[in-house]
Parts: C-alpha cells; sequence; structure tokens
C-alpha cells in the first residue's frame, strides 16, 4: 500500500511532463503520481504510464478517484476557476492551480471563496514565492518592501525546447498559437498583455510585494522575436522595470533585484524545466553583504512540499487566499495597462 | 612632453593627485604657466569660458553637472574657435573598456532587441542620467524620443529608441556606498554585458560577450576612467587631431535630449 499523497494531473501538457512529473519523481518519498487527466486520450494515456498511473480524459473521473489526495490544474487558463471549484467541492486534501490563478479577478475570488467554505486549502504555483533562498532572505531583508525605491526584474531565456529536452523527453507538443499580425494595433496591445500573463508573472508576486500598488505603466514595448519591456510606478514614486525576452540566444538571466534606502536584494534564479536548485540570494547593506543559498529544491519541489504539509495538516498555508487574489488582480491589470500604454504610444508614434 | 597642470579648486582632490602621479611622464602640477587647466563641479559653465580665454592646450572637465544645451554649444564653439580641445571626464563613457569596444558594440547595437542602462550610485540622479546618455552616444550612437517618467532626488527612470531598437534608462541613488553600472544588449543570438564600478579607482570593467559560441570576457584593464580621462587630454593637448571619445558637443546634444529644467530637479 503506498503511504504517500496520490496526485491527479488535470492537463498533461508540456509543463506537467517537463516539469511536475520530474520534480514529484524527485520527491517520491511524500508524493506520487495517482492519476493524469488530459482530454487527449493518447497523452493522458502516456503520460500516466511514465508514472504508473491511472489515467481519463474526464476531470469528473479524476476527481471521483479516491486515490487521487491532492489535485494539481494544469489544464489551459480558461479552466483554472471551475476546475479548481470542482476539486475544492470534491474534498481533495489540497489544490495546486498552475499560474494564473484565474482568468479574472470574480474568477479567483470564487476559488478563494470556495475555499474557505470547504476549508481545503489552495496554492498557486508561483514558484518563485517558495523558492528556498527567495524565502531565507525574506526573513532576514527587515523594511526593504516598505523602503524600495527601485525594482528590476530581468528575463532572458532561450527557446523553451532547450531546457524542456533536458528535463524530459515529451510525449506530445500541443500547436503553438497561431501567429499575429502585430501591425494591428489591437494585436500588439493583447499580445503584450499576453506576455506579461505568460512570462513576467512569474515574477510578478514578487514585484508587489515591493510595488503593491500601480498607478500608472510609463512605458510599454514589445520585443523580437518574444518580449516585453514595460516600466511602471506606484503612487510614492517607487518605479519598476521589467524586461522579459525569448530569443535564441542560449545564455538565461532570471533576476530579480530591489533598491531600497539602506539595503539591496539581489535574486539569481535558475531556468525553469531543469531542476537545478534555488536561486542565489543577496542581501546588501552599507556594512554587509549575506548570502542565502543555493539551496537544492527550487520553487517548485518547494512548493509541492507545501502542498504535501497543507494536505496533511502539517502547516498553514504560506500565502493567504486574499494574497492570490491580490496577486491575479496585480497582474491582470498590470496586463490591461501595458496593452493600452502599448497602444497609446503606437498612436503617438 | 611633460604638461603642466592646474586644478581648479573644487576639482583639487587627492583622488585627482593619486591619478595625475601615475602619469609623471605625461603631467605634472605647478610646473610653470597651465598646459592643461582641470575644472569642473556646479559652477563648471561659468568657469570655463575664462579657462578656454587663457588659451591652454587642453581643458579636462571634471564632475559635469546638468546645465542648458544652449549655453554648452556656445562653450563649444568658442572652444572651436581658440582650438583649445576640451576632454569630459564622464565616468563610463570614456572608460578604457567602453573605447576599446564601442566600434563592435556599435556594429550589433541597432540589432538588439533592448539596449538597457542601469546605474547605482551616491551621486545625485540627474548627473547618472547624464553619464547614461554620455555612454549610450559612445557606445550606442544617437538615440531619440527619450520619455523621462521619473527623475527626482532617489532615483530616474527613462526610456529612449535607439532607430528601432527599444532603450531603457535608469538609475537609483544608492546609500550603499558602492557605484555600478550596467549596460546590457540583449539581440537574437548575441548579447553585450558592460559592468562598471567606481570610476575613481581602476577596478576593471567587465565586457562579456555572449554568442552561439559561448560567453567571452574581455581583456580586463585596470585603469580608472578617470585616468584614462586625464590620458585623452594629453592626446587632445599634443594633436588636435584626434578627439576625445566624448566632447562638448556631445554633451549638448546630450542634454538636449532632457529637458533642462528636468536634470535640475
Amino acid at each position: 500500500m503506498n503511504t504517500t499523497l496520490g496526485v491527479g494531473f488535470i492537463g498533461a501538457g508540456p509543463v506537467t511532463q517537463a516539469i511536475h512529473l520530474p520534480h514529484l519523481a524527485g520527491l517520491s518519498d511524500r508524493l506520487h503520481i495517482a492519476h493524469v487527466m488530459d482530454v487527449d486520450p493518447d497523452t493522458a494515456a502516456a503520460v500516466a504510464a511514465r508514472a504508473g498511473a491511472r489515467h481519463s480524459t474526464s476531470a469528473d473521473e479524476l476527481l471521483a478517484d479516491e486515490n487521487v489526495d491532492v489535485v494539481a490544474v494544469c489544464s489551459p487558463h480558461a479552466f483554472h476557476a471551475d476546475q479548481a471549484e470542482a476539486a475544492a467541492r470534491a474534498g481533495k486534501k489540497a489544490v495546486l492551480v498552475e499560474k494564473p490563478f484565474a482568468t479574472t479577478v470574480p474568477e479567483a475570488e470564487r476559488i478563494a471563496k470556495v475555499s474557505r467554505e470547504t476549508g481545503v486549502p489552495v496554492l498557486v504555483g508561483a514558484m518563485h514565492t517558495y523558492d528556498p533562498a527567495y524565502l531565507a532572505a525574506a526573513a532576514h531583508w527587515g523594511d526593504l518592501p516598505e523602503t524600495a525605491r527601485h525594482i528590476r526584474s530581468a528575463i532572458q531565456l532561450p527557446p523553451n525546447s532547450r531546457y524542456v529536452t533536458l528535463a524530459t523527453q515529451l510525449h506530445s507538443l500541443p500547436a503553438g498559437p497561431p501567429r499575429r499580425d502585430l501591425s494591428d494595433p489591437a494585436a500588439r496591445a493583447a499580445a503584450i498583455s499576453g506576455s506579461v500573463l505568460g512570462l513576467a508573472i512569474h515574477n510578478l508576486p514578487l514585484v508587489r510585494r515591493f510595488l503593491p500598488y500601480i498607478e500608472a505603466v510609463d512605458t510599454a514595448a514589445l520585443l523580437t522575436p518574444f518580449g516585453y519591456a514595460v516600466t511602471l510606478h506606484g503612487p510614492d514614486g517607487r518605479t519598476a522595470e521589467l524586461i522579459g525576452h525569448m530569443g535564441t540566444a542560449w545564455r538565461p538571466e532570471w533576476t530579480f533585484e530591489v533598491w531600497g534606502e539602506t539595503a539591496q536584494l539581489h535574486l539569481d534564479f535558475t531556468p525553469s524545466y531543469v531542476r537545478a536548485g534555488s536561486a542565489r540570494a543577496t542581501l546588501r547593506t552599507a556594512h554587509e553583504e549575506r548570502g542565502f543559498g543555493p539551496f537544492p529544491h527550487n520553487g517548485y519541489e518547494a512548493e509541492w512540499l507545501h502542498l504535501a504539509d497543507l494536505a496533511t495538516g502539517a502547516a498553514t498555508p504560506r500565502y493567504g487566499l486574499d494574497d492570490l487574489v491580490a496577486d491575479l488582480s496585480f497582474a491582470t491589470d498590470l496586463a490591461a495597462r501595458a496593452g493600452t500604454a502599448l497602444q497609446q504610444e503606437g498612436a503617438s508614434a | 612632453m611633460t604638461l603642466s597642470v592646474h586644478l581648479d579648486p573644487a576639482v583639487d582632490a587627492p583622488h585627482v593627485h593619486g591619478t595625475l602621479a601615475s602619469l609623471p611622464q605625461l603631467f605634472r602640477l605647478g610646473l610653470g604657466p597651465a598646459d592643461v587647466i582641470a575644472l569642473g563641479g556646479p559652477d563648471w559653465p561659468r568657469q570655463l569660458e575664462p579657462a578656454l580665454d587663457a588659451r591652454p592646450r587642453a581643458v579636462l572637465l571634471t564632475d559635469v553637472r546638468p546645465t542648458s544645451p544652449d549655453v554648452v554649444h556656445r562653450l563649444a564653439a568658442r572652444a572651436d574657435s581658440l582650438a583649445v580641445p576640451v576632454v569630459i571626464d564622464t565616468p563610463w563613457a570614456v572608460d578604457p573598456a567602453t573605447t576599446a569596444e564601442a566600434a563592435r558594440i556599435k556594429a550589433t547595437a541597432h540589432n538588439s532587441a533592448t539596449i538597457e542602462v542601469f546605474t547605482a550610485t551616491g551621486t545625485a540622479p540627474a548627473s547618472s542620467l547624464l553619464a547614461q546618455l554620455a555612454l549610450l552616444r559612445t557606445t550606442i550612437g544617437e538615440i531619440t524620443g527619450v520619455r523621462l517618467s521619473r527623475l527626482d532626488t532617489h532615483a530616474h527612470a527613462a526610456t529612449a529608441r535607439a532607430g528601432s531598437v527599444p532603450v531603457l534608462l535608469s538609475g537609483v541613488r544608492s546609500a550603499l556606498g558602492t557605484t555600478e553600472t550596467r549596460l546590457v544588449l540583449r539581440g537574437a543570438g548575441e548579447q553585450w554585458r558592460l559592468r562598471y564600478g567606481d570610476p575613481r579607482i581602476a577596478r576593471p570593467a567587465t565586457v562579456l560577450y555572449i554568442d552561439e559560441h559561448g560567453e567571452r570576457l574581455l581583456p580586463t584593464v585596470y585603469e580608472s576612467a578617470h585616468r584614462a580621462a586625464w590620458r585623452h587630454t594629453h592626446i587632445a593637448a599634443m594633436s588636435g587631431a584626434t578627439p576625445p571619445p566624448y566632447t562638448l558637443h556631445d554633451l549638448a546634444a546630450d542634454l538636449a535630449l532632457v529637458p533642462t529644467e528636468a536634470l535640475r530637479a
């Protein structure tokens, strides 16, 4: 009899195959994969077979499986809210929802309401918020969130395939989105909103920690072949620069930095997919420099361990439901403002 | 040839003496009439005119504070008419790492997806912004459409274009006692990453060039930007044919990119 917690995956796309399955396999003393659901029966069967799990094409069937203790919602964004709600109402022990939490704030509020009603803890897969080096630095950064003056998030990545092939051997790769005509201002606005919700979102809960309220997005630019450059500021004038670029260059950069009145935070994250351990964090003041990490577990492993602790009652949620809703609200607000700013810049160019 | 130097009181500081002592064959303090006049600080535009009228072989401007571009244009024209070269000791543009690689960087800049320059330093953000504009002019060339979204006593943030490439300029006034500036060009297949420290000390800038073959740290030069500026001053004084990396005309053009009132904030 398997005494570890059974995980059911709703959605077996590349993130499930390349990120979650290998990470979970490395935590086999706490968790095992019990059930894989995907609307494509071949994908469901093939991915489940890798883990010796059941498979289905129906979320209801997965939720009815008594061997599923915790549910991971890894489906397309539009299904997150309904499936997270159903998982909580099915009486599962915990639910992980891949980012974004939902597509709208009312949807996120609905998940939070159901979580409160059912007592089923919900966690969003914002892996950097669980990164052990980030959390170690957070325990020592003092008043940096209050005194922050400038925040900088830079993500430079090669194509995902460079890492995916090192993390797993994909069963299948869904077709990418159709190419859009970016000479159309509306398409450009949609593209930058999509890149904020697709790539920038990995660091947005960290940005919100230091810039809680957006007064305005000052500039927004699309980068080629894919990416964004967005600057924003808060009501007290603190500023943030968000840069994300995916090209063909091999060298990754995934940094998050904050400058405050008397301290500076620097985080250097490892790329997604590969199990390369935590970030390295550095906190500097005029008198000392403290380093944290790298630790063996990255944010994905840490979020799964936290989910296991939640499911067994060994922990309370690190981030409250209000925080999860606020993170989504921040992200969707920023995405919408970036789209508007880009359209306005296009109109004035 | 050893040139005599006059230091204006505003720039007469121990680190300047230390730099001059490292160039004993080029410069000597108090060696008869001044061949080179060094001046700077908040009052530099008013002081430069009489310095030019003294017809030295060259003038070194250091600690240049923002002022009206019209004033600088007029001073540049006067320097030209008197044939007095003026070298500007700006912290990143005259760094030996910059001047060594500027041509290669410029050749690839317009293929970049984005160009970013960021500074954390103890000096006023307006001065940092001006120094960043000098660095960009030296390495990238002309930028246009500078839009300032923040410039106050704590930080600055601006965007611009280098051709069609977005340029981000930002910086914070740091109380940590250190200085750092980074220039990053992110291309589809190649990247440049330049990192500078305190321009007064000889800690070398690092220049990384990244392409499909790997990442290459270019040879480091343990020479401060300030010492390099003095070398350029000697070259300019001895041969008017070689313009310094960053001129008064360049400074005037950069000042014209940003509202003067904003730079005075």
